[in-house]
Order: C-alpha cells, then structure tokens, then sequence
C-alpha cells in the first residue's frame, strides 16, 4: 500500500529566547493508506508539536516531510496551504468550528476553500455528510446551538468532506463524555475502513490507542514503541 | 460567490450589532462631509455668482497714458528729474471692432460686448444727480451682464431715445417707468431720455448711479465719435479669467484685467474657505477610518481561531486578507450610503430654516452627484486603507499558533 505520510529525520527545536529546546529528535516513521494509528505519551512529550509538522502548520528544523509524494521542504507557504488542503483532513479537540456559520456552511468550507468560490451541489454534499454523522437534520443549526458531541461529529464530517487521504485529529475525544467518545471514535473507524482514510490520533485515552490498529508511543520527543497496540 | 466574499458577509453579519454602529459612525462621518461641503460650496457659488452678475470676467481697457521725458538722456550723465502723470482724458479704443473680432475668437471666451460709459449727470425740475453712463448693445451686455432678470419694472428697452435706470436713481428722482429725463455730460448739453424700465442689479453703488442707453447715445453724450472705452469679455471656466485676461492682454496690446485681479480679496476668503473645509474634511476622513480600523482590529484578534482553522483548511494568505479589506470597504461603501442621505437630508432641513426675511433661502447648496459620489469613493478608500492594518496582521497569524490561541 502506498505511503500518505513518511516522516525522515524530523527534528523540532524553539528557541526561547537564547535557550534552544530540542523537541523532537529525528523522528523517522511512515503511514500508509487506511491505517488507524495512536499516537500516545505523556503530556510535553511532543505529541501535537509532530502532529502540526505533519499538518504542515509548522516547518521542522530539519528532517524531511512527504505527504503522499510531496515534499514539504520543497514548498512555498502557498504550496504548503494547497497540500494540506488537498490531502489533509483536522479534527481538533475544541471542535474549532467556526461559530458564525451554520453547521452545513461549516462542511462546505474545505469545499468553498479547495474551488477558491461558492457553487452548486455543495450544500448537498455538506447535508450529506451531516447524516453521515447523524445529524442531517441539524444542517441550519449554528455551532451554539449543538451539544459537545454534535459539534465534533460535525468537526469529523468537515475533516472528510473533501474525502483527504490523511486525517490529523488532536485529541478528538479529549473533551467529550464516554458515549459521545465512542460514538465519534465508531465514526472515524467507519471512514477508515468505507474510504480507506488513513487516521493519525494524537489522544490520551488508552481505550481508544487499544482499539487502533497500530500505537506509536512518543516520550521526550523520540519514538519509544511503535507496533500493534497492547492487548 | 467568492470565499472571500462568502466568509466577510458572514463574519459581518454575525457582529452585525457592533457593525451597524460602526457604520453609523462612518455614516455621521460622511454626512458632516457632505453637509460642510455642499455648504461651503453652495456659499463660495453664492458669492461668485453675485461678485460676477454685475461685472464681466475679464475687462478689457485702452492702456494707462504715460508721461515722458522731455530730454533724451545721454550716457554717463546723471539727471534729476521727475516725470508727472498726466491727467487722464476719458481714454477710449478706437478700433474696437478688430479688438472684439479678436477677443471673440479666443476658444475660451463665451461672449464680449463693448461697452461706453463715463460720468454724466440727471436731471429732473431742479434736481441734478450724477450718474454713469453705460452704453451697448443690450442683448450682447445681457450675455456678459445679466440685466433682464434684475428688470423689477418695465423692460429692458435702450432703442432710440430709451433708458433704463437703476431703482434708487430712479427713486433719488422721483420718477418712474414712462417718465422723460434729462441726462448731460461734461461735454455734451444733453438729451432727453423716456425711461423704458428700472433695474435692480442688487449693488447699490449701481442701483443709484446706472442709466443704460444704447451705445450710439452713450457715444454722443461721451464724445466718443463711435469708439468705445472698454470691451467686456466673459470666459467659460472662471477661474481661468486671469490667464485668458493675460492672452488678451497679448493679443490686443491694451489692458486686460480680471475678475480675480479686482477681486483679489475675495479670491484669498474662498481659497482661506477651502483650506479650512479641506483641513474639517480630512479630519473627518481620518475619525472614520481610525473608527474602522479599531473595530477590525478587535475583531481579528476574536477571530484568530477561525483564521488559524481556515487557513489549516487550506485557505490562503490571500483570501484572509481580502475578507478583512472587503468589511472595511462594506462599512465605508454602507456608511457612505447613510451618510449621503443623511447629509442631504440635513442640507435641506438648513434651507428650510435659515431664510431672507422674504422667505428665500440664503443660498443655494451645491449637492450633487458627485459630490456624493467623490464622499462615496473617499469613505470606502478610508475603510480599505483603515483595514490594511488588521488584514495584514490577520494573513500574517501562525495557524498552529492561532488554533492553540
């Protein structure tokens, strides 16, 4: 299968004014299309800092980045916009929706954003995917207006709208309660397996890293364990 | 529809509280811009318009007799000496036909008559007053002058032995329309005039010494015999009378003068006028755009999320700063809207209230559309350039930064 991610070298340091923390260490790693992966450690291990190098929101100070067959480092910040929004997908652990539009305006964003305009047939696709996720009858409804777990269906509905190969979620289900936690976990496993859409969670919910199909286990910034999760 | 359209509609429609009194203000903004200047203009119309409906734009006279030396200097000799002014005859052109046909063809000149008026003097029973003599051809005088509109009895009538007087002269005679005077120079004994109308010309200087006759009478009674002592012109832009006054000048060899040159003080009150309306309309200018730019700044910083989440989705720079520049150009384009209206509402109620004690207003304002097209342009331009500011800084957010907030 091929690769949607491969990681070579990946370094992350911040300096601090004068004081320079290494972050990451060389991380090299690589996911392939329709995996489930965790990715786990204690908490300023360099979980999300990897997970943004990943998102392409932060360069790393060195080491290479490859979504799909794209180098990053190759890439200017408009390059860069076009891959993630091309080939990436975000779920954050606040949901981010954005609170002045409604919950189908909120889907057809990657879709206004990707055609760089409005047009038709995409509030149909946004409906759609809302009753993917359950909530085709909340389609005028405004972020407010949804309880926690709505708003995170939504959230991982508009991360797949336009169908990425790879899905970046930051502790998806950090904030919800256990039956909102596993309705939205259920649902990325759905879109895994139905679109063979790779997922990459960053989360501290031991329950859900058991359920993955491979762990990646992070501390002080190197790779301490990568393979099936324990049983 | 545009993303970036899309996103400033709906970014603005969810703070529509706080934009439609940011737009308020804009709109107070524009309107004081309006109002000061349709006023203003209005005024400075108001003041031309009665400075010029009694005189030409450019008069046109033979040049000032000169007295001259009697002795030829000779080289390295030094004199005392003094050369005095002559005194001046009534000074007259002579070929004023060629000088007309000249000045009239000049591109910007609109019309010209020539004109002969000295001194002379009225008389009634025993009454004597002194008057001034103006004669010409009275359709080409009310081309340059407007005299038929101030008729306030009678007509505009100078055919054979007619006249037409101003009201206080007509008044310091007591005489009317239909009555019979006697008018004399210096040098002629005199004829006798039937008066044809009285005019108001709204100067009293003119309205107690005017008596309009035709040229040929005013010729008789100057000794003239047919020459003319000035040639009236009037220009199509008027505040270029003074270079055409220095063409004709050129053109004629005689003096022109214009109406900025006799009105010099005038000129300086309406360029003061405009200084200080520019001063009150740039400080307008900059209240409205400080207005807009501190709303869009607050906003961006309430927003960071959404950006950092929009350009984590693959929105760019570009689309961010545009969603931005285009609230400030819908709150300067709506402002300017409201503002339009409002100060042209406030013009009329001013008219409305302040009134001559005949009831008419004091002036007219200058309100049209582009005034309220130039007000439109420069409140949308401020509420762009107020949002450059806050664009630029919201294009420039990290998204990783921004999403972690």
């Amino acid at each position: 299968m091929a690769d949607v991610l491969r990681l070579e070298g990946v370094t992350r340091e911040f300096d601090n004014g004068g004081v320079v923390t290494r972050v990451l260490h060389g991380i090299d790693t690589r996911v392939v299309g329709g995996e489930l992966t965790a990715i786990i450690g204690p908490s300023g291990s360099g979980k999300s800092t990897l997970l943004n190098i990943i998102g392409l929101l932060m360069p790393p100070t060195d080491g290479k980045v490859w979504i799909g067959d794209e180098e990053a480092s190759a890439l200017d910040d408009r390059g860069l916009t076009r891959l993630r929004g091309q080939k990436i997908g975000f779920i954050f652990q606040f949901h981010h929706l954005v609170p002045a539009l409604s919950a189908a305006e909120n889907l057809m964003m990657p879709l206004i954003i990707e055609k760089g305009r409005t047009g038709e047939g995409m509030r149909e696709r946004a409906i759609e995917g809302l009753t993917a996720v359950g909530l085709g009858d909340r389609a005028d409804a405004r972020p407010s207006q949804l309880s926690g777990g709505q708003q995170q269906r939504v959230a991982v509905a508009r991360a797949l709208i336009n169908r990425p190969p790879l899905v970046l979620a930051d502790e998806p289900t950090g904030n919800l309660d256990t039956e909102s936690s596993a309705v939205v976990f259920d649902l990325m496993r759905r879109y895994n397996r139905e679109e063979n859409t790779a997922f990459l969670i960053v989360t501290h919910d031991p329950r859900i890293a058991a359920q993955c199909d491979r762990v990646i286990e992070i501390v002080d910034g190197r790779i301490e364990r990568d393979g099936a999760p324990e049983s | 529809m545009p993303i970036s359209v899309f996103m400033a509609v709906r970014f603005m429609w969810e703070q529509r509280s706080q934009n439609a009194l940011i737009i308020t203000g804009v709109g107070v903004g524009v309107a004081v811009l309006v109002f000061i200047s349709a006023l203003i203009g209005g005024l400075q119309a108001s003041l031309i318009e009665r400075t010029l409906g009694t005189q030409a734009h450019i008069i046109i006279t033979p040049l000032e007799q000169e007295g001259r030396p009697v002795l030829k200097p000779k080289a390295g000799t030094r004199y005392l000496r003094r050369i005095e002014k002559p005194v001046q005859r009534m000074r007259r052109i002579d070929e004023w036909q060629k000088v007309d046909a000249n000045v009239s063809a000049l591109g910007a000149v609109t019309a010209t008559v020539p004109i002969a008026t000295g001194p002379g003097f009225a008389l009634r029973g025993n009454s004597s007053v002194s008057v001034v003599a103006v004669g010409a051809e009275p359709n080409r005088l009310d081309a340059v002058i407007p005299i038929r509109k101030n008729i306030k009895a009678g007509h505009y009538s100078v055919a054979g032995t007619d006249v037409v007087l101003g009201t206080e002269l007509a008044d310091d005679l007591g005489i009317g329309v239909g009555d019979r005077i006697r008018i004399r120079t210096a040098t002629n004994e005199g004829q006798v005039f039937i008066v044809r109308g009285l005019v108001d010309m709204g100067v009293q200087g003119l309205n107690r010494t005017w008596a309009l006759m035709s040229l040929r009478n005013a010729q008789t009674l100057l000794g003239l015999a047919g020459s003319v002592t000035a040639v009236y012109a009037q220009v199509t832009e008027i505040y270029e009378a003074e270079t055409v006054a220095r063409d004709i000048g050129r053109v004629t060899g005689l003096t022109a003068l214009s109406w900025m040159e006799s009105n010099a003080q005038l000129l300086t009150a309406l360029k003061s006028q405009t200084a200080s309306t520019t001063m009150i309309r740039f400080f307008v200018i900059i209240t409205v755009a400080i207005g807009i730019a501190s709303v869009l700044v607050v906003s961006v910083i309430q927003r960071s999320k959404e950006i950092g989440i929009l350009r984590a989705m693959g929105a760019t720079r570009g689309v961010v700063l545009n969603v931005f520049l285009l609230q400030g150009a819908v709150v300067g384009m709506l402002g300017s809207v409201i503002g339009g209206a409002l100060g042209a509402v406030l013009a009329q109620i001013f008219q409305l209230i302040a009134r001559n004690p005949d009831g008419t207003p004091f002036f007219s304002f200058v309100l049209d559309a582009p005034l309220l097209l130039t007000s439109g342009v420069i409140a949308t331009a401020a509420g762009v350039l107020a949002a450059v500011v806050p664009a630029r800084r919201a294009a420039a957010l990290d998204p990783a930064v921004a999403i972690r907030g």
